[in-house]
């Protein structure tokens, strides 16, 4: 069963609610130095030269002094739960330059993510959690880039396993 | 790269012509239901000021020059005095001066992190002074 804090099940049901709800987004690379860290929502100012804002959370181990989620203007789709498709996400950045086309390019292995929700007065305290998405797809125009998160597909996998070779198979290669 | 500040050369914003308007943070949630209800979208946002300088030639090409240049056409932040904090004297409960030992008023002081807002400066000349009016964004 998943725990929901008794803050956010009473946000939830109220009719008017100050809570505001943030996705936090953490992407592990072997390519990366450090993972990148992004949150939907600019729940305090990181730093004003440059002007950014984030969310400081202790989620996953960040260090929220020296590791802030930072602040993207994006839309987030957590994972659902249908019965017949994967759990996937997908998160919708603005495009705001080429280089987030470029760096998408240069990925040639499968990116892992993991999200979470928290609340953004108590972003320390996770209500909702999905970790060890992968990146399936980054698709976009010039507007916005769609980032989709699934599990692995499993259509990739080879059936039969062992491929038919003489060695295996000796009597079908008589 | 430091964050500019608003010219000092450049006088008070009119009284008259101030407007600040908040930005809304709100998602309502059924649009046509008879009682309104609304959640937060975002926990901190920006407000709007809109204000008018009333500036002579010499004032009206220091406000070109930042605009155009130190803020990049009004790109990057700046620090801005806050028009209705920012050198207005302390006052008690009372409505009375706070005064120093010496006898000065004891002036507030606050200072507003700023982009240009979503118009671009426009102006209006009047006798030899310019009008120029222009909002800004405060940051939160």
């Amino acid at each position: 069963m998943r725990r929901v804090s008794i803050n956010a099940r009473r946000a939830f049901d109220a009719e008017l609610s100050g809570e505001v709800e943030v996705a936090l987004f953490r992407f592990e690379h072997a390519s990366l130095a450090q993972p990148i860290l992004l949150s939907t929502d600019p729940t305090t100012r990181i730093s004003t030269d440059p002007l950014i804002y984030g969310t400081r959370s202790a989620w996953m181990g960040a260090d929220p002094a020296t590791e802030p989620y930072l602040f993207v203007l994006a839309s987030a789709e957590i994972p659902g739960d249908q019965e017949d498709a994967p759990a996937a996400a997908t998160i919708v950045l603005e495009n705001v330059t080429n280089e987030i086309a470029a760096q998408l390019r240069a990925i040639r292995t499968r990116a892992t993510v993991h999200m979470a929700v928290v609340l953004a007065s108590t972003p320390d305290v996770v209500e909702v959690e999905f970790r060890h998405h992968k990146m399936i797809s980054a698709e976009g125009d010039a507007a916005e880039v769609s980032i989709s998160m699934s599990r692995q597909p499993i259509e990739e996998e080879y059936a039969p396993m062992d491929r038919m070779t003489r060695d295996r198979f000796p009597g079908l290669h008589r | 790269m430091t964050v500019p500040s608003w010219p000092t050369a450049l006088p008070r914003p009119l009284r008259s012509s101030y407007r600040a308007s908040a930005t809304d943070p709100r998602l309502k949630r059924a649009q046509d239901a008879p009682v309104p209800a609304y959640r937060r979208r975002y926990s901190s946002v920006a407000r709007g000021l809109q204000l008018s300088l009333v500036l002579s030639r010499a004032e009206k090409a220091v406000f070109d020059k930042f605009h155009a240049e130190t803020t990049g056409f009004g790109t990057t932040p700046f620090w801005m005095p806050d028009p209705v904090t920012d050198g207005w004297p302390l006052l008690t409960p009372e409505g009375q001066y706070l005064l120093t030992p010496e006898g000065q008023r004891i002036l507030l002081s606050a200072r507003l992190l700023c982009v240009f807002g979503d118009e671009v400066p426009s102006e209006t000349l009047r006798g030899m002074s310019f009008t120029v009016s222009f909002s800004v964004w405060v940051m939160p």
